[in-house]
């Protein structure tokens, strides 16, 4: 869970930036021509959307189904990753895994992102001793290294996909705060907070109207950023037994 | 234009023991902080002990050099900056340490247009929107149609056309963004306007038509106005009063042709000596400025004055002179108005 200790530079103040072309082809156009690199990732990113979203309309085989007769295949034809050790089509778990691992970090991360920017923004709007207080809680909180606590918690709870989310949004929510409230402390100095203040709004309507709007660029880094790190911990975690139950497949489980 | 007119309260029945606005040794104290553990070394006293009374339907301006505490004091009144000391009372109420939710009726009645035209309007808000807040936080929006009519009537108020409403505040330049915002202060149709170089950045032109709008709607509605400006000859446009500041302090606080006519205070007399004067004839008899204008961080003993001061005295450089009623006018200096 690394944290960037500058971050009252993230939010840059100005006009949401107009397409220079218009239509979705003129964009894609652009993107090519001006980021490469960023078009070939894009493009990766949006084949594994593809197949995990229908994963199960592409999946050639059940993801249960086993066959014992043909165990532990190589890649044919007929099993283009070959077949597991009870005769299982590798492809198709594959594909359904991307589906399992893409819900888990999609809404790990967005559980991970409310709390973030819930303890975020109160933190650094009102400043003061509350501020303290939280900071010194987030700071015990960091202190825990995660793997071990993941652990600990599952090992109690069992396994599941519940847990993983639970436990993986706290961890990089309450992290995560940090950067959010950065970003609220830079906001909060603009004199529209403060006009805000002057017209007689309350702080929830000056955080909801005001600051998140503002901060909406770092939100979204937060957010996405998450989103490979859960998918890493996620088939981590799986992997060794800890993650999503048994005869469900996940890229680590498997 | 009809619509701003009906305010139940806009004017406050004033008598002379209830001013509009009451502040009272007023003191804004800014901590220094230096070194590794942030310890506190010293305090800008960037507010020290000001006094005064507006009442309703009057213009009270406050004039001073740059760094003299204007804003600071713009601020501690508005309650967005916590005084360190004295107090503030608004139509007869203490409002010095009222909590929020106190406060939220009078804020409705005392708005505050901001310095700075750039961040003062949120960039990710349409015009109409800026403009509609204040109704909508006072639940005053009414029916979607009636608050659109209401908000176009604002902006024309202003002299902006009411299609800009939906733009967003960075394809304004910095004088439409100040109309803006006193579009937005005018919307609760409030008693008191805290103006903070609210017409500065305007040209010339613009600028004659916002201070007629103001003074118009001040003899309608019976506004009154906190007028901070540099702009000597917007002050005197625009003031029944003028009150002088400098570092921090009031020196001299008088009705506006007592304070134009005949400053008494030497740096009263300086100021309007720095002022360009449009006959060249006429130039003033005032004794020009010198010297720098000090540190608020550090500032000199006695009446901070003193350093520049051509008439200083030695009791100047210890005693600190109080604001004292002399004449037509409230003045700190001994030399002058001795006590
Ligand atoms: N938040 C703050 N912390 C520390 N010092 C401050 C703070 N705000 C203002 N000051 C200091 O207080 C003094 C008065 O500042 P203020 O902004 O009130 O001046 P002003 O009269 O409005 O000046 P100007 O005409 O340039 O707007 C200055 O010396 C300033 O450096
Ligand atoms: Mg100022």
């Amino acid at each position: 869970m690394t944290v960037s200790p500058t971050t009252t530079n993230l939010v840059q103040p100005g006009p949401p930036r107009a397409a220079p072309n218009a239509g979705l082809a003129g964009f894609l156009r652009e993107l090519v021509r001006r980021k490469p690199l960023g078009a070939i990732g894009g493009a990766v990113f949006l084949i594994f959307v593809f197949f995990g979203v229908f994963a199960d309309l592409l999946a050639p085989y059940g993801i249960n189904e086993t066959n014992l007769r043909a165990r532990l295949e190589g890649p044919s034809l007929s099993h283009l990753f070959g077949t597991d050790h009870i005769g299982r089509d590798v492809f198709s778990r594959v594909l359904k895994g991307a589906q399992v691992s893409m819900i888990v970090a999609v809404v790990t991360s967005a559980f991970a992102t409310v709390v973030s920017v819930a303890i975020g923004a109160i933190a650094g709007y009102f400043g003061g001793r509350l501020d303290s207080v939280i900071q010194r809680f987030v700071d015990a909180w960091m202190t825990f290294p995660d793997l071990v606590l993941l652990i600990v918690v599952i090992s109690v709870l069992g396994p599941g996909a519940t847990q993983i989310i639970v436990i993986l949004g706290l961890l990089y929510g309450i992290g995560g705060s940090r950067i959010v409230r950065g970003a609220v402390l830079s906001v909060r100095e603009n004199t529209y907070t403060r006009a805000a203040q002057s017209i007689g709004a309350g702080w929830g309507h000056i955080i909801w109207r005001h600051i998140l709007p503002n901060i909406a660029p770092v939100v979204i880094v937060v957010f996405t950023t998450r989103i490979s790190a859960v998918i890493l911990v996620e088939a981590g975690l799986s992997f060794l037994g800890l993650g999503i139950a048994a005869p469900a497949p996940t890229w680590g489980g498997m | 234009m009809t619509e701003i007119i009906s305010n139940p309260n806009a004017v406050t029945p004033a008598t002379e023991t209830h001013p509009l606005l009451r502040v009272e040794n007023l003191a804004v104290h800014f901590p220094i902080r230096a070194g590794p553990l942030a310890t506190v070394s010293g305090h800008v006293k960037a507010v020290d002990g000001v006094s005064f009374d507006l009442h309703a339907g009057e213009t009270l301006s406050i004039v001073g050099e740059s760094g003299c505490g204007k804003t600071t004091c713009a601020m501690a009144i508005a309650r967005l900056q916590t005084p360190t000391d004295g107090r503030i009372s608004f139509a007869g109420q203490d409002i010095t340490d009222l909590e929020s939710r106190r406060l939220r009726p009078v804020r409705r009645r005392m708005q505050i247009v901001f310095q700075d035209p750039f961040s003062s309007l949120n960039p990710r808000m349409k015009v109409s929107d800026i403009v509609a807040e204040p109704l909508v936080v006072h639940g005053l929006a009414g029916e979607p149609d009636v608050l659109r009519r209401r908000v176009g009537d604002l902006l024309a108020l202003v002299g902006l056309s009411p299609e800009m409403g939906r733009r967003y505040p960075h394809q304004f330049s910095g004088g439409q963004r100040q109309r803006i915002s006193i579009a937005r202060a005018l919307a609760l149709e409030p008693d008191l306007i805290i103006c903070d170089e609210a017409v500065s950045a305007l040209d010339v032109s613009i600028q004659a038509q916002i201070l007629n709008l103001l003074m118009d709607l001040q003899q309608r509605l019976g506004l009154a106005y906190l007028f901070i400006s540099h702009d000597l000859s917007v002050v005197r446009h625009i003031s029944h009063k003028v009150a002088v500041m400098y570092l921090g302090r009031i020196v001299e606080l008088a009705d506006r042709d007592a304070l134009f006519n005949d400053p008494q205070h030497p740096y009263t007399q300086a100021l309007l000596a720095a002022a360009p004067v449009p006959d060249p004839d006429r130039a003033s008899p005032y004794l020009p400025l010198k010297g720098e204008a000090p540190n608020a961080r550090n500032p000199p003993s006695g009446c901070p004055f003193h350093p520049r001061c051509p008439h200083a005295i030695s009791q100047c450089s210890t005693d600190v002179p109080a604001l004292r009623q002399v004449g037509n006018r409230s003045i700190a200096c001994p030399v002058v108005a001795p006590a």
